[in-house]
């Protein structure tokens, strides 16, 4: 085995339709149908993060153009000025075969507007110079069209109609509803469902066959199972244990990703002790969390998900809350997430909701002890 | 700007773009608009205008289709400037690009014999994405240059249009197109691109999904054709649309109905994202399938309803899915059983 350092996310990704059929088998059938057919559609692949939308794209582009350049693909530097009076310089970086450009729009936060508007119009407008290439349309590979601003996303609608006949776009984005209606109609949309458990064991066995370790069958479901259905983390988790350990078995150890453990830890905190002591204890750790990158979006999940989750009688540790203050707990946490995403300071939002859920708690166990003394 | 004509493009169009109508009597339903343009075509007297209304209801193509007529088939890009929110539309464009338009002196139509208006277009195409400042500064400048050059502005919402602008306007709201109307289009279309369909149920369906967006319906159609030239069914049209399948419905409806533990939901909540449905095309079909239920109270659906567009709301604005498809789970659930628990408003 060569101690070759690739990720195993990239080697083992399939590139053309042939080779992916272990998940998804139907949408490849339907896809490598449309990629015949001559007037194909701009597509957008929206589905659960890990479940192959960009796998996906990839094949797809194999099979419009039926060449392997597509997969050389060279990365760009490009700036742009965000208007003709000002002096704001917008960067993006553009990766691009002879054949597609792929974009992530969203990396320039609020000026992505710029970007969709000189960007991909200039693209698009000009025409495929190879003319024995098998489509006569470019395609432009839009990632994250769910994180695009909506003027950004606005900019799209007729560019993507005006330039139809030289220019298609596969967009991908994780969810629906953060896409205008506009851009909707627009595309063909394809959903890419999460790979099922089993589906994801195959994945990983086969990558162990070929890697010539053993994987015994229990730890590929268990890494499965914490994968939450992603494939990417999946993969990931795999070699990682294979890193820390020459050997695999039954009992290897799977470390959850730390900002996991590190919210967990937080929704601990609110169950043990309801103080404003603690509350500013939280707030360092919260702190933390957010100068890491980890987004608010993603510490709410992973609280709300710990307040909710069905308690374990014999679990101390367990932050689980008790039934009857869950529908609070929940309105709450629908509302401040909603607030977090209106103003502009998360930390205010979280720190309140976490404030909410104590005061919640300590009032259930108030009403609990008076019952208990009548 | 690209070719705009529909004849002169390469085989691989559209049928939205093939088939918008080249005159404003071929527009799809919307009646009281075409009444009201035919006496512009036939004195040469246009108002400015403003067209409002959902996606896909004919408002760029009504306006395309009229200048073609006004002007003639192709001498119409001379008169005609279409901005749209993939242009940049700051405040210094509206200054200068759109000031510069309409100072210039019109173009003569080369055939004489033609009675062509000496006016021009300048048509501001999705204009609820213009921001306020040139919003403001296009007041002046239609009032100035309105004897010879006409605007038409054309949004989705006529709220954020600014009031002042929507004032010097004629307006024309257009509506969601109704069925038959639908139907009929996709016939012809059919019709024309010798597409069969197994029956006229594929058309019901098609409209259904769509509700009243001609393009949506359209470009569905058209996606299906690329699999299956003859014989398209029901079927083949629900499984490319992005609607959920009934029996993730019943089985959903099933589930909250029937539990009584937070876990369950929770549970659910996570397979439907694992699934990768829309969130909100989930919570519209539950929406929709209990309101058809008539052993729900007046009251409970009212209730339900307002859920759902809390949750919609939210979702719109940005809000996490998984919280949100969880609340509005958790919520509609609580809702139906407390009926259960009394049994008596049947």
């Amino acid at each position: 085995m060569h101690s070759e350092q690739r990720l195993w996310v990239e080697k083992y990704r399939p590139l053309c339709i042939e080779d992916a059929q272990q998940i998804h088998r139907e949408t490849y059938k339907m896809l490598g149908k449309l990629a015949q057919s001559d007037d194909f559609p701009h597509i957008l692949f929206y589905g659960p993060s890990g479940a192959g939308k960009r796998t996906l794209t990839k094949c797809l582009l194999q099979e419009l153009y039926k060449t392997n350049s597509v997969h050389k693909i060279k990365s760009e530097h490009k700036e742009f000025k965000a208007s003709a009076t000002s002096s704001t310089i917008v960067e993006c970086v553009v990766f691009s075969s002879n054949f597609h450009i792929e974009v992530t729009p969203s990396d320039a936060d609020n000026q992505d507007r710029v970007i969709v508007q000189k960007l991909i119009k200039e693209v698009a407008g000009s025409q495929q110079l190879d003319t024995k290439a098998q489509k006569s349309f470019k395609v432009v590979v839009i990632h994250e069209l769910d994180n695009l601003t909506r003027e950004a996303q606005a900019a799209l609608r007729r560019t993507m109609e005006t330039y139809m006949p030289y220019c298609r776009i596969i967009a991908n984005c994780e969810s629906l509803s953060k896409v205008i209606q506009p851009l909707r109609s627009r595309c063909l949309q394809v959903r890419v469902p999460a790979p099922s458990g089993q589906e994801i064991t195959r994945v990983l066995d086969q990558i162990s066959r070929t890697e010539g370790f053993d994987l015994p069958s229990q730890l590929a479901f268990s890494i499965s199972n914490y994968s939450r259905r992603n494939l990417r983390r999946a993969i990931m988790m795999l070699q990682t244990a294979k890193l820390k350990n020459e050997k695999l078995s039954d009992k290897t150890y799977i470390p959850a990703p730390e900002y996991e453990t590190y919210t967990r830890d937080i929704a601990k905190m609110v169950v043990q002790e309801q103080s404003p002591k603690q509350l500013r204890q939280i707030r360092t750790k919260l702190y933390e969390l957010l100068t890491k990158g980890i987004t608010s979006d993603m510490i709410f999940q992973i609280l709300a998900r710990e307040f909710l989750k069905k308690s374990q009688s014999n679990d101390k540790n367990s932050a689980a809350l008790p039934e009857i203050i869950k529908p609070e707990v929940l309105k709450f946490a629908v509302m401040f997430e909603h607030r977090c995403k209106e103003g502009s300071k998360a930390i205010f939002h979280l720190e309140a909701f976490l404030a909410r859920v104590m005061a919640i708690f300590k009032g259930y166990q108030i009403r609990a002890m008076g019952q208990k003394q009548y | 700007m690209v070719d705009l004509d529909p004849v002169q493009r390469p085989k691989f169009t559209p049928w939205v773009e093939k088939y918008r109508p080249s005159k404003v009597e071929e527009v799809s339903h919307q009646l009281e608009v075409v009444a009201a343009l035919r006496k512009s075509i036939q004195t040469g007297q246009v108002p400015h205008l403003m067209f409002y209304g959902p996606p896909g209801t004919g408002k760029t193509s009504t306006i395309l289709a009229l200048s073609k007529e006004l002007f003639g088939g192709e001498f119409f890009k001379q008169r005609v400037i279409e901005l749209n929110a993939s242009d940049e539309r700051g405040i210094a464009v509206v200054r200068e690009k759109v000031k510069k338009f309409a100072q210039r002196k019109i173009a003569k139509h080369p055939d004489s014999n033609f009675n062509c208006p000496s006016i021009q277009i300048v048509i501001l195409d999705e204009a609820d994405s213009m921001t306020i400042d040139a919003q403001a500064a296009l007041r002046r400048i239609i009032e100035q240059y309105s004897s010879n050059t006409r605007f038409c502005i054309i949004c989705n919402y006529i709220s954020k249009i600014i009031d002042p602008l929507a004032s010097r306007c004629v307006k024309f709201r257009f509506s969601p197109i109704a069925r038959d109307a639908q139907i009929d289009r996709l016939k012809f279309i059919c019709e024309k691109e010798n597409v069969k369909v197994e029956s006229d149920d594929v058309f019901q369906s098609l409209v259904d999904i769509s509700a009243g967006d001609l393009r949506r319906s359209i470009n569905t159609l058209q996606t299906a054709s690329t699999f299956k030239q003859n014989n398209i069914t029901k079927r083949d049209i629900e499984s490319i649309s992005g609607i959920v399948p009934h029996e993730f419905i019943i089985k959903v409806e099933q589930i909250i109905s029937n539990t009584d533990g937070f876990s369950d939901v929770q549970f659910l909540t996570q397979e439907l994202l694992w699934e990768g449905f829309d969130v909100q095309q989930v919570i519209y079909q539950i929406l929709d399938h209990l309101m058809s239920n008539p052993k729900l109270s007046d009251l409970k659906k009212a209730r339900l309803s307002e859920i759902i567009a809390e949750t919609d709301v939210k979702l719109i604005q940005g809000g996490d899915e998984e919280i949100n498809l969880l609340y509005t789970l958790s919520s509609v659930s609580r809702i139906i059983k407390v009926k259960n628990k009394h049994g008596s408003h049947q």
